[in-house]
């Protein structure tokens, strides 16, 4: 008997071109009659907030169904259905313990590594991230095995935080023990590998292009023309619609480098990042969710700040640095300025976490088939608090998760279970993710 | 030059909670603390109700003078939730269904539902990173179930076998196959306080009575009288296991020569002496009974300390710190601002 099919395209079908290579998003052409729901991959994210949160404003009180979110959650209200607001982690390693001041270092270091974070400037010593054991086992069914993008400058070396090396503040993936993953901050070198046929593209490539102004798009022409050739009417505006999403981005990144304005008088922007935060934080998460879409990876980190960031968010009306306000004092005008940044990220979050959601794939959408972490290794930034951790976990990972419910476990509760639990979502058999102790339970109710 | 000062101890204890030697050893764990001889590293409660944890985490409470420390500091109080949890004892409910004459708790307590107390086996081997290595002693006077449950942890064995010192098994019915694991692969040595130690030990009846009148409402005094009617005295045991890991040195008890400690089919613990053997057992001289009851009742009965004031900074200490932070920032400042500069542009 011959099986069913009316697969006409491989699910790892690229346009490639000089110099670029584009690969497509889930098309029904990919999909053989009657496997569509099960064909989907899943995806996993981790977004970082840095300096803890304003915790009067995340709180709630009571475990049960989402219905009324607090002030800083109230930009996910219309995606409550699809969060699961989770209460109560630990990240034991991250605490002063034996050593005392830098919890900043230690808080993004231990927080998905589970690991004891080994006090040195030179001598890096911490453990492999949740993201990087998942990549390590399914990295290669994808071109990029993972992404790590970072909203903010980039630095590897140096004493960052009481004898942290800067490198554990910056870096929250770790592929060893010994070798962090630095994320991506530039919007250039970000498309670059995603689009480049190599990590990078060559320089002469990419000067060849720039200098006739010519989209990465003008290069897989002639390919984009024969897959649109060989796909129905259905696929053939999926394909368009995604094509204009990479150009559009393509062109953000352009803006933002001719863009010659600075982020608060006094500090130039890095070159190629837009001025406005919230622009930024657009940028790269479009070019993440094309990622996502096209399949190019299937496990990503976005620090929406690297840990201790001093970031002004002059956008929302506040010039002051961000570290500095979080060490609050109780105070409530600073209290209030660090909701009013909280909220900013949660609002940018969610911007992207609806695209998903608007996102078919197959029978289901992106967000369906996704895993989002948002959280911090801190919960009150003012004491450096590492237990009851804010944490929200979106998408249904596969049909799997029950969303629109608060769970609040028992206190001292590894952050690392709940990254082990996705990591076994995704098919990994991992032993255990750092300091883990099993699974979380009651994350889905069927 | 100020000389060093010593690294103070750590003790884990994991608790039934139901006899009235338990409820003392709370006393007498937070006693010790105020002395600043050993810190409570962790209280685990387990095979017993919520209002068991609730009871321990208002003796904390009482004991506690000032505001509360957070989790970066002092713990909160583990529960073992993973089947169904019995009802309260009338001793719990004696103690935290106390309230006063408009009707409220005469006890604070954070506990108030399962998820305000600590998963037990996270909360065990998370707080022997609170110490160093070499200064924990873990109490158990519990089934071994959750203590045996934390070897399965990634690097949890190495941990205990730099942190923990010694391992006393304060005797009680166990959980044959998980006791049977421990005493094979606990990584330190294990000392076995048998029931013959308390009841060499009995508590006095007349301290209950007479020795807290300090205070107006005790709850371990509360929890003790509901226990059977007064006056009885109740064997030490866990008091002497609790008060061995905090003054091992003090000649109040002797560690046996070596022995060989092992779990019956029925739950009942056996200890028998011989050369080979991996164990010792605690071993209270009978002369020296009313010294070490005195040692023990003047720590159970003692009133909460109020922890050392902060020390406070003189007026030149706290401008020249000011100087130095300013100093400090400027220089990250430089830092970051050379970082700002963008890179040239490339040809």
């Amino acid at each position: 008997m011959t099986p069913i099919t009316k697969k006409a395209l491989q699910r790892r079908t690229f346009l490639r071109g000089l110099g670029a290579t584009v690969a497509l998003p889930f098309l029904d052409a990919m999909t053989p009659a009657l496997t569509a729901a099960t064909s989907a991959p899943l995806r996993v994210a981790w977004f970082y907030v840095p300096n803890g949160i304003d915790m009067r404003n995340w709180v709630i009180p009571d475990p049960g169904p989402l219905t009324k979110l607090p002030p800083i959650l109230q930009p996910l209200d219309s995606l409550k259905s699809e969060v699961l607001m989770l209460s109560n982690l630990t990240a034991n390693w991250g605490r002063p313990l034996l050593v005392g001041a830098g919890d900043h270092g230690r808080a993004l270091a231990a927080y998905m590594t589970g690991s004891f974070v080994h006090q040195s400037v030179s001598n890096l010593k911490l453990g492999v991230s949740a993201d990087q054991i998942i990549a390590n086992a399914i990295g290669q069914q994808t071109r990029l095995p993972s992404l790590e993008i970072g909203l903010e400058e980039t630095r590897q070396a140096g004493n960052c935080d009481n004898g942290y090396s800067c490198s554990y503040a910056y870096n929250i993936a770790w592929k060893t023990a010994t070798q962090p993953l630095p994320p991506v901050s530039e919007p250039r070198i970000l498309f670059e590998r995603l689009f480049g046929t190599d990590v990078f593209t060559s320089p002469e490539d990419r000067a060849r292009r720039l200098g006739m102004r010519r989209s990465i798009l003008d290069s897989v022409m002639e390919s984009t023309k024969k897959v649109q050739a060989s796909v129905g009417p259905v696929d053939r505006r999926k394909l368009d619609e995604y094509l204009s999403s990479v150009r559009q981005v393509e062109q953000q990144v352009e803006r933002a480098e001719k863009d010659g304005k600075v982020i608060v008088p006094g500090i130039e922007k890095p070159f190629g990042v837009p001025a406005d935060f919230g622009d930024y934080f657009k940028l790269m998460t479009d070019m993440l969710f094309i990622a996502f879409q096209a399949d190019l990876t299937r496990v990503a980190t976005v620090m929406i700040g690297r840990e201790g960031s001093n970031r002004p968010y002059p956008e929302i009306g506040i010039p002051d640095s961000h570290h500095p306000i979080t060490h609050h004092q109780k105070n409530p005008v600073l209290l209030d300025k660090i909701s009013a940044i909280n909220t900013y990220h949660v609002k940018l979050f969610a911007a992207f976490l609806h695209r998903l959601l608007e996102t078919k794939e197959g029978d289901s959408n992106l967000l369906n088939n996704s895993m989002i972490c948002y959280g911090s290794g801190l919960s009150d930034g003012d004491t450096h608090l590492h237990d009851e951790l804010p944490t929200i976990l979106a998408g249904r990972g596969g049909n799997f998760f029950t969303p629109g419910r608060h769970i609040i476990y028992q206190r001292e509760t590894p952050v690392t279970n709940l990254f082990a639990t996705m990591a076994q979502r995704t098919g990994v058999r991992a032993d255990h993710v750092g300091d883990s102790t099993g699974q979380l339970v009651d994350l889905s109710l069927s | 030059m100020q000389a060093r000062q010593t690294p103070i101890g750590g003790i884990v204890y994991n608790t039934t909670m139901s006899r009235p030697d338990a409820a003392l050893a709370l006393a007498l764990l937070y006693g010790i603390e105020g002395k600043r001889e050993a810190r409570v590293a962790s209280i685990a409660v387990t095979e017993n109700s919520l209002g068991a944890a609730t009871f321990v985490d208002a003796v904390y409470r009482f004991y506690q003078l000032g505001p509360l420390a957070n989790a970066n500091r002092v713990l909160p109080i583990g529960l073992a939730a993973d089947k169904p949890l019995p009802p309260d004892s009338p001793m719990v409910k004696a103690a935290i269904g106390r309230v006063d004459e408009k009707g409220e708790p005469v006890y604070r307590t954070g506990i108030r539902r399962v998820s305000d107390s600590a998963e037990v086996t996270a909360l065990m081997r998370n707080s022997l990173a609170y110490f160093y290595d070499g200064f924990v002693t873990v109490v158990l006077s519990a089934p071994a179930t959750y203590l045996a449950r934390t070897l399965d942890y990634a690097g949890t064995r190495e941990l205990i076998q730099s942190k923990v010192k010694l391992l006393i098994v304060s005797e009680c019915k166990q959980d044959v196959p998980a006791m049977r694991r421990v005493l094979a692969e606990w990584p330190t040595p294990i000392a076995f306080c048998g029931r013959e130690v308390g009841d060499a030990l009995p508590y006095p009846a007349s301290s209950i009575e007479q020795d807290f009148a300090w205070a107006a409402a005790h709850p371990v005094v509360d929890f003790y009288r509901a226990y059977k009617p007064m006056p009885y005295d109740a064997p030490a045991q866990d008091l002497a296991a609790v008060m061995y890991a905090a003054r091992p040195d003090s000649g109040l008890f002797q560690l046996s020569g070596t022995g060989s400690l092992e779990v019956l089919d029925d739950g009942e613990m056996r200890f028998s002496a011989n050369a080979s053997g991996k164990h010792k057992r605690l071993v209270a001289d009978p002369a020296n009974k009313d010294k070490v009851m005195a040692a023990i009742r003047a720590i159970v009965t003692a009133k909460p300390v109020p922890p050392p004031p902060r020390r406070r900074f003189t007026p030149e200490e706290f401008e020249k710190l000011q100087k130095e932070r300013e100093e400090e920032q400027k220089k990250r400042d430089l830092q970051d601002k050379k970082l700002a500069v963008p890179p040239p542009a490339k040809s």
